[in-house]
Order: structure tokens, then sequence, then C-alpha cells
């Protein structure tokens, strides 16, 4: 057998797969968010064409998500940035006991998004929190606060969960790229007479562009899939609080059965999402370049 | 005078930040940790009143003798280990050609796989269960486990085509001469050299498939129950009588996982640095 025959032969379970269960349900959902199905009605596909599409533009469900989940991205993508970028930092230093802090900082990679959203709940329960409690202790609040009530702090605790869970990864990557960093430019800079802050603006920032880019648009895409921290953190609430792009989408789907529209918003978001996801890569093929220039 | 600044200073800055840091990650852990382990009452009462003579494993005991929570312990653990060893096989397969073979469009089967790892869970649950239904395989590990190693292969591929990149041509040719299939030198050479980049793979699609929610919240219902969805059901139940016992399933779900990442942690991080190589 030659050996491009045997190596197609070798990926044949992997295409398999593919396209039996990635290809045809996205092909599923593109013929679903073209009819109009409301399973609490009828079982009944209805072709509309692109109505479905065109009516995401007028719900008004839809275009309440849109501010909610900007604030979300937003914050999530500041505070991943600001605190993997720090991180990434101290740990590029060296002192006593940084292995262990490498492995403790570990820790939120490996804990399912669902577990994070409950530790957060219960970090800022109303009654049992360890935000109450300590705040209290402190003496900022004299009687413990129900943090849920409010929309606006809701969803920027789930924001702040994500960023946690996302801190290890960003951090990896950003530490990656600055061991990249030759020591002889620090060296260099150094005999000129930069100080920390100096060595810091010209050398490392510019040297980690791509990879701060390259952070900033993974979290605008964890953002635009938040959902299982969100599903035990508040199930959307309080009222429609925390109900982002991507929850609106499962509570379309599975709540009030709305195939045809949710199917569109679903295919609209892995628009997004792909296009997103380009660009990232596009970008850390530059870092890559960069790295080896 | 500067250089004095610096070295008293530095250390304490790092220090501080590193110790922010720190709590940071583990704070939330903690609390749950420490909840799971304390009667109700000693953590409502304002302020806590957290005892150590009143540390106890029983909320853990008493999750685990309930049969729906072990159960869920168990699908997991039988959904994320069939997952891994689907993907080291799958993966390994592809990978291989990928990394060292002549193929009829190579580039096409890597964007295909960068592709495939961007598309939302979003967009495939309801014609996923859709196809789930009419294969009949709802509420079954094996539904989970095709979904799983399905979503997970494009990472698992890539990371392990990384890897197999960095093994010099000249092992796999000489195990070649001495008479080894090409299929040979892959499982006595190419895997057992690239040891520790095929045991992070390992771990990141154990833990993908141990973590993952929404497939496992949509396609099953009583016996395939992974124990993310138990979790999710337990917390917004009303009907637990004690957190402890929400706090220490939680627990559960996340130790087998956290123990994985603190023994392994160098294969892990060198793992998630390759995945993101392009």
């Amino acid at each position: 057998m030659d050996e491009s025959k045997f190596g197609l032969l070798l990926t044949l379970p992997t295409i398999f797969l593919v396209l039996v269960f990635l290809a045809l349900p996205i092909t599923y959902a593109f013929f679903m968010s073209l009819n109009q199905i409301e399973l609490t009605i009828s079982p009944d596909w209805d072709f509309v064409g692109l109505k479905n599409y065109t009516g995401l533009l007028t719900d008004k469900r839809v275009i309440d998500t849109v501010p909610r989940t900007l604030y979300f991205a937003g914050l999530n993508v500041i505070v991943t940035t600001l605190m993997s970028l720090c991180l990434a930092l101290i740990l590029n230093e060296q002192f006593k006991g940084r292995n262990w802090i490498r492995v403790f900082i570990l820790l939120p990679w490996a804990v399912a998004p669902v577990v994070s959203g409950v530790m957060w709940r219960y970090m800022f329960h109303q009654s049992y929190g360890l935000i109450n409690a300590f705040l209290t202790s402190l003496g900022i609040i004299d009687k413990y606060v129900v943090w849920f009530d409010n929309p606006t702090v809701a969803l920027s605790i789930a924001s702040f969960a994500t960023a946690w869970k996302a801190l290890p990864f960003s951090t990896l990557i950003m530490l990656a790229s600055m061991q990249g960093i030759s020591e002889s430019l620090f060296r260099a800079s150094k005999m000129d007479g930069a100080n920390i802050f100096h060595r810091f603006r010209y050398v490392t920032l510019p040297h980690l562009r791509p990879t701060l880019i390259f952070v900033v648009v993974l979290q605008i895409i964890s953002s635009l899939q938040a959902f299982d921290v969100i599903f035990t953190l508040t199930r959307g609430g309080p009222g429609q609080g925390t109900v982002v792009l991507n929850y609106l989408t499962f509570v379309n789907a599975f709540e009030r059965l709305s195939i045809g529209a949710a199917s569109a918003m679903s295919i609209m978001l892995a628009v997004l999402i792909v296009s997103l996801s380009g660009l990232s890569i596009y970008i850390s093929m530059g870092r890559k370049g960069k790295a080896k220039g | 005078m500067r250089q004095f600044l610096y070295d008293r200073v530095r250390p304490i800055i790092l220090y501080a930040l590193a110790g922010f840091f720190v709590i940071w990650t583990v704070a939330p852990v903690l609390w749950i940790a420490t909840m799971s382990v304390q009667p109700e009452i000693n953590y409502v009462s304002v302020p806590p009143k957290l005892s150590l003579a009143d540390v106890s494993l029983r909320w853990y005991g008493e999750m685990l003798a309930q049969a729906d929570v072990a159960a869920a312990l168990q699908n997991s653990l039988i959904i994320a280990l069939s997952t891994m060893v689907l993907c080291l096989v799958f993966g390994a397969l592809a990978a291989y050609p990928l990394s060292r073979l002549q193929l009829p469009r190579k580039n096409w089967f890597l964007t295909v796989s960068i592709v495939s790892r961007m598309i939302p869970s979003m967009v495939l649950i309801i014609p996923m269960f859709l196809i789930m239904r009419q294969l009949r395989l709802l509420d079954t590990h094996l539904s989970l486990i095709i979904v799983y190693t399905t979503f997970l292969l494009p990472y698992v591929i890539w990371m392990l085509k990384n890897f197999f990149d960095q093994i010099p041509y000249a092992l796999e040719a000489a195990a070649r001469m001495d008479g080894c299939t090409r299929l040979g030198a892959l499982f006595r050479v190419m895997i057992p050299v690239a040891g520790p980049g095929v045991v992070a793979t390992a771990v990141f699609a154990f833990i993908g498939a141990w973590n993952e929610f929404l497939f496992g919240l949509i396609l099953s219902t009583r016996f395939a129950v992974p124990i993310t969805v138990k979790l999710s059901a337990l917390v917004s139940s009303t009907f637990h009588s004690d957190t402890s016992l929400v706090a220490a399933t939680g627990m559960l779900a996340i130790i087998p996982v956290v123990a994985l990442v603190f023994v392994l942690n160098r294969y892990i991080v060198r793992g998630l640095v390759e995945g993101v190589k392009y």
C-alpha cells in the first residue's frame, strides 16, 4: 500500500466521527434554522426561509442580551488579561516557592465550569457567603448583602467566575511567550540603564503583544459561549439579569422549545465565533513567526 | 541606595502579589471544601463559627451512599476513561500521518481540525439530541462517549501532532530498518518516545470529558447522568436538607481531576501550551 493511501486509512475513524457527529449536526441545525419549529405547539416544520434570522434582529429578548453579553465579555477580558499578565510576570521571576505557586494556580483550570458556578455562588451567598462574612468582619458592611438580587452585581460575579476559570490557561500562554524573550535583550537594556519599568515597556510588552491579543480574543470567544457557569451560579437570574446570548439560545431551545429560532441564534453565534477564532489563529501564527524570527 | 531599595522592595511586592493570586485561586475551592466538612449551622451563623472539633466526612459518606450520586460518579468515570482511550487511539492514528506521511490534501485536514475546534456546542446540541434519539442512544454512556470523543479529537490530534513533530525522523527510520512496520513504528517508537506528551494529551481528554456539562444535561436523563449534571440538579433543588451535602458533592466532582492535575502538573502545562501552537 502506498504511503498516502495508508495515511488516509489511519484517519478514517476521525473522518467518520467528524462527518457523522459534527458535519451532519451542523447541516441539520442550519436546516432547522430555516424553519419555524415550535414544539410547544406542534412537531411540524414550517419552512420560513431566513425569517428566523431577521426575527433575531427585532426580538426584544435577543436585543436585551446584547448589552449584558458585552458587559460580561468586557469585564471578563479586562480581568483575565490584566490578571494573567501580572501573574505571568511574577512567575517569570526567580523566587522561593515559585514552583509551588505554579502548581496551585492550575487549580481553576481543572475545576469543571459547573462546579466553579457552585463555588462562586457559595462565595457570595446571602447567608453563608465567605465574602459577606469577610466584609462584615472588616466592618465594611454591617449586615449580609443579597448580592445576587442586583442584576449588574450578579452579572459581574458571573464574569469573575469565568475569569477565575480562565486565569491558569491564559497565564501559561503568556508565560510561555515571555520565556521566548532572549535574555540578551534584557542584559542589553540593563546596560543601557533601563529600569524594570522601561524593560517591561520596551522589551516585554512589544514581544507579548500578539499573545495579549490572542488572550483577549480567546476571552471574547469564551464569553460568547458562557453557559455552564451561569447555569449553576444564577440560572439566568435575577429576572433575566444574567441571561447572556448563549444562555438565551439554551432557554429558547429547551425551555420555550422554539427550535427554529434557537437554531438560527446558534448558527449566528457559530459564525461569529469561527470568524473570531480565525482571527486568533491568524494572530498566533504571527506569534510563532515572531518567536522564530 | 537604589539597589538597596530594589533588593528590599522587590521580594515584598513579589510575595504580596503571589499571595493575592494564591488566595484568589484557592479561596473558592477552600470555602466549599470547608463547607463540605462542617455542619451547616456552623457557617450560616454570623460570624461563621468554624470548628475543628466538628470536622467530619459524614456528608461525603452520606452522598456516596446515595445510589444516584455513586452512579453519577461511576458514569463520569466510565465516560471519561472511554473517551480518553478512544481519543488516544484515533488521535494517534490520525496525528501520525499528519506529522510524518505524505497525505493527499493534508492542509485541508489541518484546516478542518482547527475549524471543528471552534464550533460552539450550542449549535450541535439540538441536532445531536435528535440524532441520538434516532440511533436510540439517548441516556446511554455510548452517546456521551461518542460526542466527547468527536469534540475532543481535534484538540488531541493537534497536540499529538505537535509532540510527534518534535521526534527526530532518524529514530523512526532506524526502527523501520530493523523491520518494524509503519504501524509498529507508531506504537513502538513514536508513542513511547512522545510519552510525556501522550500523558498530557490523555489527561487533557479525561478532564475535558469529566468536566463537560451541556451534552450531559441534554443527552442523559436517568441512567447515564454524569456527576456535573447530578451536581447541578442538587444545587437547584430546594429539597436537600443540608448545604454541606451539596458542597461535598461539588468536592467529589472535582477531587479526581484536581488530584490528576497535582500529580501530573508538569505534563499538563506542556500539553496546554502545545495545544495552541499552530
